[in-house]
This record gives structure tokens, C-alpha cells and sequence, in this order.
């Protein structure tokens, strides 16, 4: 046997082909599947394509042969109605043998159903993110661009002078700059709206492949300043705003302070960016085109754009990545101060597939969870082929006087096959009907959270997998019992009366291997899941930098247009601050911008005063934020020294500056930061005097510390978007209205803007992982109860066939307590084979898992060892019943059996 | 397995699958990947065939006495689990048959002006 596990199960597939069919070209076959394994590639997506074609393939045309076989046997003229005859018959047979027991019946089928319809349901996830392609025609030819300045993933802008260096790469036969603009939309009758508008040069559709539903996209000449404006608008705006109006085309609305001419609509679901590309976080409401000739000659340190380009046909992703080497070489020697300094270790332009970008976060928790649900369905298997082969030892009389009388065996092996397939069919059914409740309440869980997941449901592709998956399992429940019954056995059954003792070891084995392997599958599941709760448990302890509880946020975006000049937003500020702070219940009110944990992000360098970056250190770097007065004590982020920012902080007196504790420890360690100086960003030589220092706030994420923190007053650092923040006693939600109200009474005209209170953003930053927990966590109690089921089964069928046994030694003396310790025993043995087993999987795989893990190592010996005790009590308890049973055997009738 | 059937008309029509399998034996000896890979290229990429399917037409036509196991080895393959397949006279004069309906088809198609006629 080939030691490749891969070659092992294609040949167990193989065992499905009429023994002659097999005999001629297994071989072959296999070698066949080595072929195909070497040309289908390493990554486990491609793996899982591959077998999918393969076990479809293997399915299909064995059923085929298994026909001709048959046809060719009867040596029949009228071949297809005999096989259609045979096929009808057997069909009837098992209707009505399962219809004699409904019990099994619907046992049974409840616990396929259970196991096929989560497996469809994550089937419907996995399809939809990882499997099915982009909405883009050229989608698989487009790559995400990014400024990588360290190893590892980084997802750094370009300035526009560097979109247009990558605009010369060869290996590209389209590059398109875009960035993010949230424009307010206002006119045409309806309320003032905040979008979600991307500027991108106009050849966007062209690169990904997209035609408009409705008028035309851009094309070369939009967006050259001094021509008309021109928008394309999304779907779902067109739907929303306007309702769907085939005449919305050349009308003219105000977008960003603008007016401009509507020329197209796109189809549905393309909203790109649809999925995260690194900062640009939204899927678009609208696009509006740009040249970026006028910005052509700008500095190269002023990066604020996304760029993605289209490989061209036939070129590798490692004759891009050398070409982009070439490129970015080049540049290290044509501006060293900005790509060669000191400062600047590893530099290089990188690209990275656009499905990668877009949902490569996800990955590794969909295949953990496709992997759990597998194991799961698998248990399900377990239990069924365990059922089966109980009601086969039951039948076992039947089918062996059926033997004798002259059927074939082959004919009795169809039988019970197409018995344990309707029986999955059902299953399958079952299954089908819980995903369909099951999916969107999965969506519902997940909250917006896993890219690609809008509007996904049941689908010709997952049906055609909830098929397969049915098929399969029918085979794989009801293969095991049937090749043992119409087997060797047979022969013997008729002889040995209704003792079946000779039934005895082989079959005993049997049902005690798979109990054990589900005992094995079980803890996989059970440790991952463990694993998993630990994560979320230790998520949720992080400690934030803020008190959440009773703060109240609303994201203002002011239109550029109208709000031109610094002393115009300070004066709406001024307005609206004291009416924020005036409502009824509010006890402080301030503003911030970026909002922690608000999905948006600001860093950048720094000097400190009197400190020269050595050659090979880095510069200093932080994440920057702008605060109105007040902001510190209204987040409630400690104040540790010197005072907040106040109102006697504006543009005309010197500079000033607030940091966080590590940024004062970094760089003045051991000496107060308080009076220190440093320029932020800033006109060489302008210093801002540090007045304070504060805690550190988790901005980004709960699960990255992130850099250290720089803060400077708004009112010295003007900003047209800004988060207005409330503290309440009462619950900050009912403060929504008055606050709207607030702000419309400063402006009628601007959007509503994002009202959100600092709650529900600390649940959206742990919303991920309570997702993948609370999936596992029900996938692991379904098969710890599978898994208990299964033992007691067992347990009950091995005292059953020792009844004689067990009988002999209590009337030679034996103590009861040791016939239950001997059942006991006997349950935790097989038992703790399986743990053996899966713990040796758990580890193999705990680099996968690592990988959604957040403050607990995948082979944390605690979890182990709970899961491991819980799963032997399980396996007390599930074996302690059958062992009072056994004890209360009466000798005499044991012995009379 | 079936008797070779001394008519090859009996045997017409052929499968697509199967009038391409001949087909790619008649330009030489293959393996089963090889006849995959062939077909592949020749269906370009349209028509990929997994084992189970592939050797179920084998089957049939290496039953039918189309094709038989070839005894000759290329040059470079020592890899013994490796069959190859050769196309036998009877297989040839099968795929010709074949070949001739088609184009009598084809040439049908051509005078009712569903296609424009191949120029010669």
C-alpha cells in the first residue's frame, strides 16, 4: 500500500466498481489520480475542487458499470427495462423494510439530516466567500498593489507620482488608481445622504470586466478637470434613492458639493471595492472619475491612494513580483531619501491576488469551521453505520435464507445499498430544509462581518454538494454493514441458529473501531472549540483604553465645498459643541477623529526634539489622532500626567500635543514627557509642546496593541470629519434623536452621518470571533451528544452479546461490581484508543487552528485535558446503564438462551 | 466481455467521448492521463475527463475490440503500472466509419445551407 493517504482513499472510492472492472483498471486508475493530484496543485482549495470532481466521477460511473455489470450478467435483450425492474424492486423492499421500522427510520434520518444540513449550510458560507468567482469577468487577473515597507503583509498607499511608475509596468495591461471620498448626496428631493463614493481613474470597469446595467461607464476624457462631472452609480443607490428609474440617466444631483450628471448605472453586486482592500473598507455607492494628471507632480510622500492592476494574459505572479523588483530597485536609486534611507529597511512594490486581498482574512476560520463540520457529519456516519449494522444482525436470518434460496449476492448487496441511500436521500432532504432556516440565520450571526456573504442562499451548486454529500454518505453508512453481511458470514448464519454467537468478534471489533474513531472525531471538534471559547473568553478581557458604557458617537462629514476654510468648521464646532452639550442627559460632549475601533485609521512619522534617528532606525511613528477639549475625560482614557487639551488651545497660540503612556516611555523613558517638544507632522520647525499624557486605547482592533498615540487639537489640526462623542448616565441609544436634531438645527443640509454607541463597536470588534465560537461551539455539542448516543449504543449491543457470558460468571460467584466495572472498563478502553487518536489529530492540525486563535496556543495542555475528562465521564455515563443491565441477568435464563 | 463484432457499423454511432478517445489513439499510443490531457487540448479545455468516466469508455471500446493494450513502450517511459493503449485495425476502420457518417451529415447540413460549405 502507498503510504499517501491521498492514494489510499481513491482506492477505497475504487472499491465501489464491480470487482471485475477493478480488477482491470484500479492500477491504472490510481496512477491516473497521481497524474492529477501532481497537475491540480498544493493549496487545499484546489485540494477540495479535486476530490469533489473526483468522488462525483467515481459515483456517477461506478452506478454506470454497476448497471452494465448487471445487464450484462442477465444477458437479457430488453437490458434497460430489467435494470429499471431490479432498480424499482429493491427500491420497494426498502420502502417497506424501513417503513416496518419507523423508530430506526426516523432516528436515522433525523441524524443525517442533523449532519448534512449543518454541512450545506457551511458548504453555502465556503462556496460563496472562497469558492465562487469574482463578479468580475477579469477578476482572477486582477491583482491589489501595495507599498510594502516592512516583511509580511502591509497595506501601505501610493502617492499619485507612484501609481503612475506602476501604470509603466509591463506584466499590467490596465492600472487604476482609486480612493475613498464619503461625499454627501443632497437634492433631488430626498433627505440629505452620507455615501460611500470612490474616486478612480476611469478605466475601473474595463480592468475588472464589468458592463453597466444601464447607460455607459467611464471612459478616457471623464474626469479631465474643466469637462462636465459625471458619476456612475451603484445598484443598490440607483434602487434606494431612485427607485429604480431607467430615466435617472443625464440627470444632474449634488454629490460632495458638486453637481454632477449621472451616466450609468452598474449591475447588481458590484459595488467595488466589495469586499475590504485593505483601508478602503466600504463597498461603493457611487464612482466618480479622476485623471490624476493634476496631481502628477506632487510629493511622492503623499500617499493616500489604493491601486489595482490587471495582469496581462499568460504573465506569472512571479514574473510580476520580478518585474515589480526591478521597478522598485530603480526607485531605491532614483529617490534614496525616500525608498534607501536610514530609515527605510526593506522597501518594495507588492501584489497581491484580489480574492487573496479580499477574503484571505477569512479563510483560515471558514476551513476550521468546514473542517469541524465535516468531522461532525462524519459522527453523524458513525452512528448511522452502527444503527445498520444492528438491524443487519437482526436480519441477518432473512438475507441468509434469501442466499440460500438462490439470489445473488450481488442483487441482496444492491438491496441494503439502496436501502442506506434512501435512507441518506432522506437525510439529505432533511438537511436542505434545515440549511435553508439555517443559513439566514447564520448571515444574521454574522452581522456584515465575512466579505462576499451578502445575499447568499441556496444555490444550484450547493444543492448539487447536498446531493453528492447524500450519496456519499448512503455509501460510506451502508458499504460497512453490507459487504459484512452479504460477506463470509453469510455462509454461516443459517447454522448457527439465533444464538449468533459466531457473529461475535469480528463484528464486535468493528462497531468498537468506529466508536472509537468518533470518540477521536468528537475531541477534534471539542478542542478546536475549547480552543475557540478560550479566544473569545480572552478577547473580551482586553481592556480597551476607554470606559464604553454610556458614550454615544455621531461621524459628521463636512462637504469641502461649503466648508472651505479652517475658520468655517471651527465655527460650525463652535455652534454645535455647546447644543450637543445642552441636551437633556448629556453629561459631557466632546469630538475625535479617527473614533477608536471606528474602522478608520490614521498614522504617520514624527520628530522629537533633540532626537536624530541613527542610520538603520526606524523614524518615529505613531497612529495620530485629532481631539476637541474635553475628549480624554469624556472617553474615559485616564489622564497619567499634565492636563487635557481646552479651549484655550486654538490656532493662534503655540502648538501643543498630547501622547500616550508608551509613546512617553519610548521616547523619553524614566523622565517626564510632559513640556518635551515634538513636530507632528508639521512645517520644519514648528514645535508643539507635550501638555499631557494619557493611556493607550486598542484603535484598530481589540487583538492589535497597535502603535503608540499622538494627539493634537482639532482646532490646530482643522479636519472635515470628525466623531461627535456624548456620555450619558441613561442609555445612550434613546439619545440618538436628540442629537440628529441637534446637529440639523447647526446645518439642515448635511447627511445624518454613523450614530453608534461605543458598545456596539466593542461588540463589532469581538463579532468575528463570536461568530466562529458560537458556529463550533453548536457543531461540538450536536457531536458530543452524537458521540455519547454512539457509545451508548455500543455499550448496550456489547453487553447484550455477552448476556451468556456475563450470566456463567455470576452463577460461578462473580460480584455484580465487577461485571459493571468490567462494562465500565471495557467502554473507557475503546474510549481512550479514540482520545489517543484524536488528540495525535488535534495536534497535527493546531497550526491551522493557530491561526484564529488570540491569547491561548492551539496545543494549550489545559484544554486537552478538559476535553479528554469530559469525554471519558461521557463515556462513564453512557456505559454505566448497559452495565447495571448487565448485572441483573439471571443466570438461569442466560444460560437456557 | 462481448465477442469482437466482425461489423463496424454495428457499432455506429460511436459516443463523442469515444470517436475522440480513437481519435487521439490514431495519431499514437497513450496512457489514460495522456488520453485526458490530449482530449483536454483538443476539446480546448472544454471536455476534461476524470478516470471513472474515462475507463468506462475504455471499457466499452477495448470490450468492442477498438483498442487493446499496447505492448510497444515510448522511448523514455520504463514505468511499468503504466498501460498504454493502442488503437487496433478494427478500432481504425470503426473510426473511420464513423468519420464517413459524420461527414455525410456534415455534408447535408451543408446543402440544406445550414453551414456554409467547407471550401475543398
Amino acid at each position: 500500500m502507498s503510504p499517501d493517504p491521498g492514494v489510499r482513499l481513491y482506492r477505497l472510492l475504487l472499491a465501489l466498481y464491480p470487482a471485475e472492472f477493478r480488477r482491470h483498471y484500479q492500477d491504472e486508475m490510481v496512477e491516473f489520480y497521481r497524474d492529477r493530484r501532481a497537475a491540480a496543485g498544493t493549496g487545499l482549495i484546489s485540494g477540495v475542487q479535486l476530490w469533489l470532481r473526483l468522488v462525483a466521477d467515481v459515483l456517477a460511473s461506478a452506478v454506470a458499470e454497476h448497471a452494465t455489470a448487471f445487464s450484462i450478467r442477465v444477458r437479457r435483450p430488453t437490458r434497460r427495462e430489467n435494470t429499471m425492474d431490479t432498480l424499482i424492486q429493491d427500491l420497494r423492499l426498502a420502502l417497506r423494510g424501513l417503513a416496518r421500522a419507523p423508530a430506526f427510520t426516523v432516528v436515522v434520518v433525523l441524524t443525517l439530516g442533523a449532519g448534512i444540513g449543518a454541512a450545506t449550510a457551511i458548504f453555502t458560507v465556503v462556496n460563496a466567500v472562497l469558492l465562487k468567482p469574482l463578479p468580475y469577468r477579469h477578476g482572477e487577473r486582477t491583482v491589489v498593489l501595495w507599498n510594502a515597507k516592512a516583511e509580511g503583509p502591509t497595506y501601505n498607499a501610493f502617492s499619485p507620482a507612484e501609481y503612475f511608475d506602476l501604470t509603466a509596468v509591463h506584466a499590467f495591461d490596465a492600472v487604476v488608481s482609486i480612493r475613498g471620498q464619503s461625499s454627501t448626496i443632497i437634492g433631488d428631493g430626498a433627505e440629505p445622504e452620507r455615501l460611500s463614493a470612490y474616486v478612480v481613474t476611469p478605466n475601473v470597469f474595463d480592468l475588472l470586466g464589468v458592463p453597466p446595467a444601464l447607460g455607459r461607464t467611464f471612459r478616457t476624457g471623464d474626469g479631465v478637470p474643466g469637462t462636465e462631472r459625471v458619476i456612475v452609480l451603484s445598484h443598490s443607490l440607483w434602487m434606494r434613492r431612485f427607485g429604480g428609474d431607467r430615466a435617472v440617466l443625464g440627470r444632474q444631483v449634488n454629490v460632495g458639493g458638486f453637481v454632477r450628471t449621472i451616466i450609468g448605472v452598474m449591475p447588481p453586486g458590484i459595488g467595488f471595492p466589495d469586499a475590504p482592500l485593505g483601508f478602503l473598507r466600504e463597498r461603493a455607492d457611487l464612482w466618480i472619475p479622476t485623471t490624476m494628471e493634476q496631481y502628477r507632480a506632487d510629493s511622492r510622500g503623499n500617499q493616500y491612494l489604493a491601486v489595482v492592476a490587471r495582469v496581462r494574459d499568460g504573465i506569472t505572479p512571479a514574473q510580476v513580483a520580478a518585474e515589480l523588483e526591478t521597478v522598485s530597485s530603480r526607485l531605491r536609486v532614483a529617490f534614496p531619501n525616500y525608498y534607501a534611507g536610514p530609515n527605510v529597511r526593506v522597501w518594495r512594490y507588492a501584489a497581491v491576488g484580489l480574492r487573496d486581498q479580499m477574503v484571505g482574512s477569512v479563510r483560515p476560520a471558514l476551513l476550521v469551521l468546514a473542517g469541524a463540520v465535516g468531522l461532525l457529519l462524519l459522527i453523524a456516519c458513525v452512528n448511522v453505520a452502527n444503527l445498520l449494522l444492528a438491524r443487519g444482525a437482526l436480519r441477518q436470518r432473512e438475507l441468509a435464507v434469501r442466499l440460500a434460496l438462490g439470489a445473488d449476492r450481488a442483487r441482496l448487496l444492491r438491496q441494503l445499498l439502496t436501502e442506506s441511500t434512501l435512507l441518506a436521500l432522506g437525510g439529505g432532504g432533511l438537511g436542505v430544509l434545515l440549511a435553508r432556516v439555517g443559513v439566514p440565520l447564520l448571515l444574521r450571526l454574522d452581522d456584515g462581518h465575512i466579505p462576499r456573504l451578502q445575499g447568499t442562499g441556496l444555490s444550484g451548486t450547493v444543492l448539487g454538494f447536498s446531493v453528492l454529500v447524500s450519496l456519499a454518505t448512503g455509501l460510506l453508512v451502508g458499504l460497512m454493514p453490507a459487504l459484512q453481511q452479504s460477506g463470509t458470514e453469510l455462509r454461516g448464519a443459517l447454522g448457527e441458529g439465533s444464538r449468533g454467537a459466531g457473529d461475535g468478534r469480528e463484528r464486535r471489533r468493528l462497531r468498537s473501531t468506529l466508536v472509537a474513531a468518533q470518540v477521536a472525531m468528537a475531541l477534534v471538534i471539542l478542542v478546536a472549540a475549547g480552543l475557540l471559547g478560550r479566544s473569545f473568553a480572552a478577547l473580551t478581557r482586553v481592556e480597551p483604553g476607554f470606559r464604553a458604557q454610556g458614550v454615544l458617537s455621531l461621524t459628521v462629514s463636512l462637504p469641502r465645498s461649503r466648508y472651505d476654510s479652517a475658520t468655517k468648521i471651527v465655527a460650525f464646532l463652535g455652534q454645535l459643541t455647546p447644543a450637543v452639550a445642552a441636551i437633556p442627559g448629556v453629561s459631557e460632549a466632546s469630538g475625535v477623529y479617527p473614533l477608536p475601533l471606528g474602522g478608520e485609521g490614521w498614522s504617520g512619522s514624527f520628530d522629537v526634539e533633540g532626537l536624530t534617528p541613527g542610520p538603520g532606525d526606524a523614524e518615529p511613528h505613531a497612529e495620530y489622532s485629532v481631539a476637541l477639549p474635553g475628549y480624554f475625560h469624556t472617553m474615559g482614557i485616564p489622564l497619567i500626567a499634565g492636563r487635557e487639551f481646552s479651549a484655550a488651545d486654538t490656532r493662534s497660540t503655540p502648538r501643543v500635543a498630547v501622547v500616550d503612556e508608551r509613546l512617553a516611555a519610548k521616547y523619553w523613558p524614566g523622565q517626564s514627557a510632559v513640556g518635551k517638544r515634538i513636530n507632528a507632522g508639521e512645517d520644519a520647525g514648528v514645535w508643539a509642546t507635550v501638555v499631557g499624557v494619557v493611556g493607550h486605547v486598542h484603535r484598530a482592533s481589540l487583538i492589535q496593541e497597535g502603535e503608540p498615540q499622538l494627539y493634537v487639537p482639532f482646532a490646530q489640526h482643522v479636519e472635515t470629519t470628525l466623531t461627535l462623542i456624548v456620555r450619558t448616565g441613561a442609555d445612550p441609544a434613546a439619545l440618538s434623536a436628540a442629537l440628529r436634531g441637534a446637529l440639523r438645527a447647526v446645518d439642515k443640509d448635511l447627511p445624518t452621518g454613523q450614530l453608534r454607541t461605543m458598545d456596539q463597536l466593542l461588540a463589532g470588534a469581538t463579532a468575528r470571533q463570536r461568530f466562529n465560537m458560537l458556529m463550533i461551539g453548536v457543531f461540538a455539542v450536536v457531536a458530543l451528544g452524537l458521540a455519547s448516543v454512539g457509545l451508548y449504543g455500543v455499550m448496550s449491543y456489547l453487553v447484550s452479546q455477552r448476556t451468556r457470558e456475563i450470566g456463567i460468571r455470576i452463577a460461578l460467584g462473580g460480584q455484580p461490581g465487577d461485571v459493571r466495572r468490567m462494562v465500565v472498563r471495557e467502554s473507557l478502553v475503546i474510549s481512550v484508543s479514540g482520545l489517543l487518536v484524536g488528540a495525535t489529530v488535534s495536534l497535527a492540525l493546531s497550526k491551522v487552528v493557530s491561526r484564529v486563535l488570540f491569547g491561548v496556543r492551539a496545543t494549550d495542555p489545559a484544554t486537552y485535558l478538559a476535553i479528554a475528562l469530559l469525554l471519558l465521564l461521557v463515556a462513564a455515563l453512557a456505559s454505566y446503564g448497559p452495565a447495571r443491565r448487565a448485572t441483573r441477568v439471571d443466570p438461569l435464563v442466560a444460560l437456557r438462551e | 466481455m462481448a465477442a469482437a463484432n466482425p461489423r463496424p457499423d454495428d457499432l455506429l454511432p460511436l459516443r463523442p467521448v469515444e470517436a475522440l478517445i480513437l481519435s487521439m489513439l490514431a495519431a499514437g499510443d497513450r496512457h489514460g492521463y495522456g488520453l485526458r490531457q490530449d482530449i483536454l487540448e483538443h476539446t480546448g479545455g472544454k471536455l476534461a475527463l476524470e478516470a471513472g468516466n474515462l475507463y468506462r469508455h475504455v471499457r466499452r471500446l477495448e470490450g468492442a475490440g477498438c483498442l487493446a493494450e499496447s505492448l510497444r513502450r515510448p522511448a523514455g517511459s520504463d514505468d511499468e503500472r503504466r498501460i498504454y493503449y493502442r488503437l487496433t485495425p478494427f478500432g481504425r476502420r470503426v473510426l473511420a466509419a464513423e468519420m464517413l457518417r459524420l461527414r455525410s451529415l456534415v455534408r447535408l447540413a451543408e446543402e440544406r445551407r445550414v453551414i456554409a460549405p467547407a471550401r475543398p
